[in-house]
């Protein structure tokens, strides 16, 4: 008897676990592969946070490496991970470039680089995952490099792209998405 | 001071005397007025001219520099004619080069200055997104960690079950 009951409960918890999980990704494409979604998660966060420390230190070589590092680690695919993956890896190339960016002088790299790695965080399915502030920001500092370049109207185009993004995803904070 | 002077011995009666230009004319008159004493003349004005005192005082010195100082002395580049020629030229040029740079550099509709700036307010909006992104990228990544686990006890407990009520022979 005590073991049907734990038996409800638990699908009971289950049940509404997997309710909210369903809410949190709505319009979100979910990972096929959630325990490695988790264990990416976890990596980069750990990433993140020493990457945090290292600034604070002054060591923007060294930040630079450990993303470096991140960049060259296996990503999940959108198919395994979901859009959370895929906006893990545009937050963490995001960061790269901008401090690449930023810092220019520092390992130094041709814009040609900087545009590879760009286009190597953003992937082929950019334009599928869900609107997040990470792509959107990907994607303006390809304008900025291609701006660089002098290719004036590639990097309208991406401005515009990525102010489209933040456009509907600003209006979805304020709760008038059409 | 004196100055500067110059002066030659002459001979009252000789070709320095005014006189000896007259009275050579006036024999020669008197002769006939055959033949020609012009080149002889000469002689003897040139010999009279060199020989008469000159002066030369200090005034004379001064007006003589002040008028080779006026004329060696190089005219100021706004005063020559090629400047006043070529300067508004210049000058026009000049403008026509500032101005097309100007328009140059000037921001494109949406271009150039209008993508730095649109660069700049990405930025600034990312700042503003990236927050709530990142709580809600922890939120379902903790939604996902917390199934897992659900399913682990899930699995656990009903592997412990099967154990208990159907593994014993």
């Amino acid at each position: 008897m005590k073991s049907r009951v734990l038996t409800l409960v638990i699908g009971f918890v289950l049940g509404a676990g997997s309710m909210l999980v369903g809410l949190a990704q709505a319009g979100k494409l979910a990972p096929s592969r959630p325990d490695a979604l988790v264990a990416l998660a976890q990596t980069v966060e750990v990433e993140h946070r020493r990457v945090d420390l290292l600034l604070e230190r002054g060591d923007v070589a060294g930040a630079i490496g450990v993303l470096e590092a991140q960049r060259k680690q296996p990503w999940l695919g959108r198919d395994e991970g979901g859009d959370v993956a895929v906006e893990l890896r545009h937050d963490l190339y995001g960061r790269l470039v901008r401090l690449r960016l930023d810092h220019p002088d520092v390992d130094p790299q041709g814009t040609d680089a900087l545009l590879q790695i760009v286009a190597e965080g953003l992937g082929n399915d950019y334009r599928d995952v869900d609107t997040n502030p990470f792509t959107a920001r990907l994607v303006a500092m390809r304008g900025e490099i291609l701006e660089t370049l002098d290719r004036d109207d590639d990097a309208l185009g991406a401005y515009e792209e990525a102010l489209e993004m933040n456009r509907t995803l600003l209006e979805r904070e304020l709760g008038s998405e059409p | 001071m004196s100055g500067h002077e110059r002066e030659r011995p002459t001979t009252p009666s000789g070709p320095a005397d005014p006189a000896w230009e007259a009275e050579l004319r006036a024999g020669l008159e008197a002769e006939g007025g055959e033949g020609s004493v012009e080149p002889e003349l000469e002689i003897a004005r040139l010999l009279v001219h060199a020989a008469r005192v000159e002066t030369f005082d200090d005034a004379a010195a001064a007006k003589l520099w002040t008028d080779i100082e006026r004329g060696i002395a190089p005219v100021p580049f706004w005063r020559r004619r090629w400047f006043t020629v070529s300067a508004p030229a210049a000058l026009a040029a000049a403008a026509a080069v500032i101005l097309v740079l100007a328009i140059g550099k000037s921001p494109k509709p949406g271009a150039e200055g209008g993508v730095a700036s649109s660069a700049d307010l990405l930025e600034q909006q990312f700042e503003l997104l990236a927050p709530a992104a990142r709580s809600e990228v922890t939120r379902t990544v903790e939604a996902e960690r917390a199934e897992l686990r659900g399913d682990l006890v899930a699995l656990a407990i009903t592997q412990g079950t099967s154990r208990t009520h159907g593994g014993a022979p």
